[in-house]
């Protein structure tokens, strides 16, 4: 981004190849419409390329990236006056909570439960607790990174990821433990 | 899962159709609009009588207009900074920002009067409607100018970094109205110095809620 910043129009290309495949995880999973995902991701990377004069020396990207998704993401959504959905056995697998509340991978009827126990809890969760969650175990950013684009401390993206870990644990019946160890 | 190979060639080609300006640029274009909008303010200010230095002392003027300076340096600083991040200053810095313009330039104001004879006495005159004028006029186009470098880059808090940047904007009319104006009393600050710069922080969130914000580029 920085040589991409300084003029250097080649590095658009890099820059894609680093942001867009994070980033179109994120939108896919926030509309669940392929077509959509690419559009709003379409849009970022041209914010992102109408911007690149205005980027700071020495910041990071990838909070500005999400930041910019998630705000077009969200005046979509408004525009539409659509829910947004949640995909919710990507979820399961990666905070670990299958495997956490012991649930055999061929027991299809009781995962099917499980997966629609948690997306209730997700929904169910505020707005806060649910976004730091989806940022920092599906999207994989550090706490540092997912506070930037929430506009938070790390304190309190901790909190709110702690907490919806802790809900999703009590709605699937899974032993309590540490997020880091499942 | 990954987007499609066309989506890249796409977003390539379309970025390719519509160059977009560099970091140097940039910077050259903003600070010649900064630049120009607080030439013309001094030039509306010089209009409206300038340095009007009155009965005051010396050390009463240099007092009141060091302190309104240095709060308004500290606002913009707070307003404009980015604090090294793209996605801008949080929002708990900006509420403060806000919060201290206002505050602290009538703090000061007071303070630094109360220490010179009937330094916060009433001019029955001087209701402060000249004030609100002066200070309205002189903060309006860098708060403009300020809103019009930034549009359409904040992904966070629009509203806020447009209100932050109003009372940036208001904070320096307030510190060039404090060398026109040599009255100290409380209702004339409350009406002439201190409403102008809450009413330039309105403006201000209200630009920043269509201008600052991000929104979709062009064919995007």
């Amino acid at each position: 981004m920085e040589r991409y910043a300084c003029g250097d129009d080649a590095a658009f290309e890099r820059l894609y190849d680093a942001v867009a495949p994070r980033l179109f995880s994120y939108l896919l999973r926030q509309t669940r419409d392929r077509g959509r995902a690419e559009d709003l991701l379409q849009q970022t990377l041209l914010h992102m390329h109408k911007a690149r004069g205005t980027f700071l020396p020495g910041a990071e990207v990838m909070p500005w990236a999400f930041a910019i998704a998630r705000r077009l993401l969200v005046d979509h959504v408004r525009k539409d006056r659509r829910d947004r959905m949640i995909a919710a056995a990507e979820m399961i697998v990666a905070a670990g909570l299958v495997s956490s509340a012991g649930v055999a991978a061929d027991d299809l009827v009781h995962a099917r439960q499980v997966e629609r126990r948690v997306q209730e809890v997700l929904l169910a969760l505020p707005d806060t607790q649910r976004v730091a969650f989806e940022l920092v175990k599906q999207d994989g950013l550090s706490h540092a990174e997912a506070a930037q684009v929430l506009g938070t401390t790390v304190a309190a993206i901790k909190q709110r990821t702690h907490r919806a870990y802790t809900a999703l644990r009590v709605a699937v019946g899974a032993p309590s433990g540490r997020e880091d160890e499942s | 899962m990954m987007p499609t190979d066309s989506l890249k060639v796409r977003v390539l080609e379309a970025a390719r159709n519509s160059p977009s300006p560099t970091r140097r640029q940039v910077t050259r274009r903003s600070v010649l609009v900064l630049v120009a909008s607080w030439a013309i303010t001094l030039c509306i200010f010089w209009a409206l009588g300038g340095v009007r230095p009155t009965h005051r002392p010396l050390a009463l003027i240099a007092g009141t207009a060091a302190s309104a300076l240095g709060i308004a340096l500290l606002v913009a600083w707070g307003a404009w900074g980015r604090g090294r991040s793209m996605v801008g200053r949080p929002r708990p810095v900006l509420a403060f920002v806000i919060a201290l313009a206002p505050i602290a330039l009538l703090a000061t104001k007071l303070a630094w009067s109360a220490r010179f004879p009937d330094g916060l006495a009433e001019w029955p005159t001087r209701a402060g409607f000249k004030c609100l004028g002066v200070c309205l006029s002189t903060g309006i186009l860098p708060l403009v100018a300020a809103v019009y470098a930034r549009r359409f880059s904040d992904p966070m808090h629009p509203v806020l970094s447009g209100a932050a940047l109003g009372a940036a904007a208001g904070a320096f009319a307030a510190f060039l109205v404090d060398l026109w104006c040599p009255v100290a009393y409380l209702p004339h600050l409350l009406l002439g110095h201190v409403l102008p710069l809450v009413l330039l922080t309105v403006v201000g969130a209200v630009l920043g809620r269509f201008v600052l914000r991000v929104r979709p580029a062009p064919g995007g």
